[in-house]
């Protein structure tokens, strides 16, 4: 009795009904993703099953449930939020070339050579800025000034093992070599640097004043202004703009290939970018045809460096744990 | 034989569903090699495990005191409002404590939120705060198995006597309750990381995400190995089980105005979140065919989520009370030791190891997800057997005894152990409603998760949309007390 009751509540909910779908694992923002997935499942008819990711530092993500899941995949496609993770998904054989027609638009520069994945709808880092109105602060023009005595106790970064920050100090590692990357930290550090949850904390305490100066992406910057909340951004132009590309990849071995090719080549074209560049993310289009939303950021106007992903990635390692030598531990 | 099979029988599923998919990912992960052996834990990594336990040891001390002093004056004076007050407190611990920060945050305004206590006092407090009414539900849970007649000369002593009185009784209680809690705070990650404070936890996150997943489990290894004394001394024998109530409702209980002033200024805080909540959940006018339609949707998730929490919850204290009812300390102590790690190690043992074996189509199932959770329950189920079993009077016992063991076993003494299980599979299920790591790994995709879901929508402060959710998590944790609370306030 007891094992029927068992196996009928497991069995509630689910109702396979033969028809074509397709399984995205997305760790974008869902209240855009999912209008965006929901679209495609209206054009194609092919049902779109999405697992998103939540805030990086209470689990491990969902790249780790792909690598988990390795021996016998159920995600057909993901959808990254950044791409170092993706690269390093890719160098573990986790991913298969999307479609030669996938993503034409977009410049070889934030795709991969072999085309496992391919970068889409950008965010930048930026510096979030303690509303102008109350105190001044100049915007810093590189991560370098983040140890302006000026600034002591005064700036506030995301917990850099994870998420965008981590990808951010890999690329500054691989820029500045070790030993200068190692220095660096140590400014922050002596300068009293806060370490945030998120990058949405640390903008949180750059609206609380807490902080004056927090480094977080673009489209954290974008949803609280367009909720009224008073606050600067800035983008460190003097290192060069860091764009963080989303990224599409299809996982090898996944039980619907045919859908997951068609859902890539979907979300790589054009109107996708723009509709997240007109989204309150924000997000900025790779495309050479995406137009710019009005008050949108376009890839001219940021004039973003060129990064080689795979050496970034090579870094993150390191990267990661120096950060936490040097900032966090005692 | 039978000892063996009543010792293995319930650690069937924490077996297969923990300790061997843990141990077998570790072993592919070098964790167990002779060079992973090699680089044990350094010495980078003992600051955080010392932080975690003095974190988790302070807060479950003061969150018993404080849990303490509630049940001492629940149980032991009456007046009108003494079970909204448990409701109340009970429900503002289901609300996730993302959902409160945020929706202060929205409401009051974000420079009311400049923390002054952004250390481990503050991780402290949050977590002692947070988990204050669960050390109550536990102290009135075990106050309500009092002998009879000790209740009844309770209630002959003058009221503040009485009180005096009743919290020494409740001193063994409360002290194996700091010991439950610790092992329930040992994994937190999420409070301590609001107020800047670094845990083990998310330090073995890092370790597995990050490309160094030996000493991810190295770590977690530690820990258990630290640990295990300690759940072990947690389950040794109490001095006398016959200790048992049946009946008794607040006849004679005295009224008393301080107590009532104290109970008050307790619930405010519950009140005022609550009421926050509410506030930054209230639609605007254009807005409120939308908030109708996610107040639904989220309670329609609750719903369908809440066979499978009661399933979990249900086989999990099972399996506690069974080993607890045979003596099996070992048995015990393994049952405790899953919940001491975070729940994204055991999902991603279960789902690189156990899941390529199982059958494609249970995919899509939330199978694993429960095997998980049943095992993340291990201390709670383990505390409430072993509390469920000293509730039974000697001479009953010893009748008992007298009967087929199994006869004996359901007939007799699980019937006696209900007033403690009942309520523990109402925490589980909350624990379960609330659960975040495994469900993001295990889940079936479209699988309703109402707490992964807001913590979603928090992360890109979509705070109105999750405020609701929060609410909706808290009007089902309030039912939910409310079934608890009964037996607690019979005749009132």
């Amino acid at each position: 009795m007891r094992w029927w009751l068992f196996g009928l509540v497991l069995i509630a909910g689910c109702s396979p009904d033969g028809a074509q779908s397709v399984t995205v694992y997305c760790s974008h923002d869902r209240s855009h993703s999912e209008k965006i997935l929901d679209q495609f499942e209206q054009e194609t008819g092919i049902r779109v099953d999405a697992v998103y990711d939540t805030e990086a530092t209470k689990t491990v993500g969902l790249a780790q449930r792909i690598r988990s899941e390795r021996k016998r995949p159920r995600c057909d496609v993901h959808w990254s939020n950044e791409p170092l993770r993706a690269v390093l998904l890719a160098q573990e054989g986790l991913y298969r070339s999307l479609p030669s027609s996938a993503g034409v638009g977009i410049g070889a520069r934030w795709r991969d050579p072999q085309n496992l994945w391919c970068g889409f709808a950008a965010r930048a880092r930026a510096v979030a800025i303690f509303p102008p109105s109350a105190t001044r602060v100049d915007a810093p023009d590189s991560v370098h000034q983040l140890a302006d005595p000026g600034l002591l106790g005064k700036v506030v970064i995301a917990d850099p093992r994870f998420g965008t920050t981590g990808s951010h100090l890999a690329i500054l590692r691989a820029r500045l070599g070790p030993d200068r990357f190692r220095r660096l930290l140590q400014s922050w550090k002596t300068n009293q640097i806060q370490v945030a949850s998120s990058n949405s904390a640390s903008r949180d305490r750059v609206i609380s004043g807490e902080a004056w100066i927090g480094l977080t992406d673009t489209d954290d910057i974008e949803v609280v202004r367009r909720r009224g909340v008073e606050i600067d951004e800035g983008f460190l132009a003097g290192d060069g703009v860091i764009l963080l590309p989303n990224v599409i990849a299809l996982v090898k071995g996944s039980p619907h290939p045919e859908e997951a090719e068609q859902l890539a080549s979907w979300l790589l074209r054009s109107e996708v970018e723009e509709w997240l560049a007109a989204s309150p993310s924000r997000q900025i289009a790779l495309s050479h045809d995406a137009v710019v939303p009005e008050g949108g950021l376009g890839i001219a106007q940021l004039d973003p460096i060129e990064i080689d992903w795979v050496e970034a990635a090579s870094q993150l390692r390191d990267a990661v744990f120096e950060a936490e030598r040097i900032l966090l531990n005692p | 034989m039978n000892r063996l099979v009543g010792l293995l029988s319930p650690l069937v599923l924490v077996m297969f569903g923990f300790y061997i998919p843990i141990i077998w990912v570790a072993i592919e992960d070098g964790a167990l090699s002779l060079e992973g052996i090699r680089a044990l834990p350094g010495s980078g990594d003992a600051p955080v495990i010392l932080a975690t336990i003095r974190v988790a040891g302070l807060a479950a001390l003061l969150a018993t005191a404080i849990g303490w002093l509630d049940a001492v004056l629940l149980a032991g004076t009456r007046g009108r409002w003494r079970s909204i007050v448990v409701i109340l407190l009970l429900a503002s611990f289901l609300i996730p404590p993302a959902a409160l920060a945020s929706a202060v945050q929205a409401c009051i305004g974000s420079s009311s939120l400049r923390v002054t206590v952004r250390d481990e006092l503050g991780a402290v407090l949050m977590l002692a705060l947070r988990w204050a009414p669960m050390a109550a539900a536990m102290l009135l849970g075990a106050a309500t198995m009092w002998p009879l007649a000790q209740e009844r000369s309770l209630r002959t002593l003058p009221p503040l006597a009485a009180l005096l009185t009743r919290a020494r009784a409740m001193l063994p209680g409360a002290l194996r309750c700091a010991g439950l809690l610790l092992l329930l705070l040992i994994p937190a990650a999420e409070l301590p990381s609001y107020a800047g404070v670094e845990t083990v936890s998310q330090r073995i996150l890092i370790r597995l995400t990050v490309g160094d997943p030996a000493a991810g489990w190295q770590l977690a290894f530690l820990l258990v190995v630290l640990a295990s004394p300690a759940i072990f001394l947690l389950t040794r024998a109490l001095e006398d089980p016959s200790r048992s109530r049946r009946g008794g409702g607040i006849e004679g209980l005295p009224k008393v105005i301080w107590a009532d002033r104290i109970l008050l200024v307790r619930v405010l805080p519950a009140v005022a979140l609550i009421m926050i909540l509410a506030i930054t959940a209230w639609p605007r006018a254009s807005e409120l065919a939308v908030a109708g339609d996610e107040l639904l949707s989220a309670a329609l998730a609750i719903g369908q989520e809440l066979p499978r929490a009661l399933l979990a919850s249900l086989v999990a204290v099972l399996c506690g009370w069974r080993l607890a009812d045979g003596g099996h300390r070992i048995g015990l102590l393994l049952l405790c030791l899953p919940t001491l790690l975070p729940g994204s190690l055991g999902a991603i043992a279960l789902v690189s190891t156990v899941r390529p074996m199982l059958p494609p189509f249970l995919d899509d199932l939330p199978f694993l997800l429960t095997v998980a959770q049943i095992c993340k329950l291990g201390a709670l189920a383990a505390a409430a057997g072993f509390v469920a079993t000293r509730v039974l009077p000697a001479a009953e016992r010893d009748a008992a005894s007298l009967i087929p063991p199994t006869t004996a076993r359901w007939r007799v003494r699980f019937p006696r152990a209900l007033p403690v299980l009942v309520p523990a599979v109402v925490i589980g299920i909350a624990l379960v409603m609330g659960e975040v790591e495994s469900t993001l790994l295990l889940a079936p995709p479209g699988h309703p998760s109402t707490a992964l879901e807001l913590h979603q929508l928090l992360h890109f402060r979509n705070d109105e949309q999750a405020a609701r959710l929060a609410l909706m998590l808290a009007l089902f944790g309030a039912s939910m007390s409310a079934l608890i609370v009964k037996p607690w306030r019979r005749g009132e």
